[in-house]
């Protein structure tokens, strides 16, 4: 990890709190990510897309 | 490196120390229909030397699979640069995003063109085939909207 963690973690939940208060229905928030949590995230976006927008 | 974009994972693994987000990203938008990225990364980026490369070149950032895609990314800066540890994207790039929201509708990518952040370097890069228009109004309020009564035209 490079940087300022303090500040990484407060960047994340500014985000976080911008992204609520624009009513997204799904939200992941990984503070302390490793490979296989970064590859399942990726893995439950691709199939909540797959199975909301890609038939319509 | 090939000139994308990618999370430093701290790992034993060598094959685990980079998760290539950029790659996993274009994935999504060229073979999922109907779907928009708007992503953003606040990183260093490393520039890929052109005179490594054989065979035909592709402009960075300029691929041919971005062509009939959805995929808007933003950098921290530019290639070969790094960001500042104190960065200011996130706040800069909320603050852009809710500046440029009328009316609960916000455009894209027409929302981040002539967006450079509060140091001038953040560059975007828009592949879209289509506009989007992402109403952030929440269920409630699309609900109320909705329905509310007609104005009833003055006679």
């Amino acid at each position: 990890m490079f940087g300022d963690l303090g500040q990484v973690y407060e960047d994340i939940t500014r985000m976080e709190a911008f992204l609520k208060e624009m009513h997204f229905d799904k939200i992941i928030v990984d503070k302390d990510p490793d490979y296989g949590s970064v590859e399942s995230h990726m893995g439950e976006i691709k199939k909540l897309l797959r199975a909301n927008y890609a038939t319509k | 490196m090939d000139g994308e974009t990618k999370i430093v994972i701290n790992s034993d693994e060598f094959v685990e120390r980079f998760f290539p987000i950029e790659r996993q990203l274009r994935n999504i938008s060229l073979f999922v229909k109907n779907c928009y990225i708007v992503g953003l990364l606040d990183c260093c980026r490393q520039q890929v030397k052109m005179d490594a490369m054989r065979g035909v070149e592709e402009e960075l950032g300029e691929k041919k699979e971005d062509f009939g895609v959805n995929f808007i990314m933003t950098w921290g800066c530019p290639p070969s640069s790094g960001v500042p540890a104190k960065s200011s994207i996130v706040t800069s790039y909320t603050d852009r995003i809710a500046n440029k929201t009328k009316k609960g509708v916000v455009l894209f990518p027409e929302c981040l063109i002539g967006y450079f952040g509060n140091d001038g370097k953040v560059e975007t890069l828009p592949k879209c085939k289509a506009f989007l228009w992402l109403d952030v109004t929440s269920k409630a309020e699309a609900a109320v909207v909705k329905t509310a009564p007609k104005p009833v035209a003055a006679p």
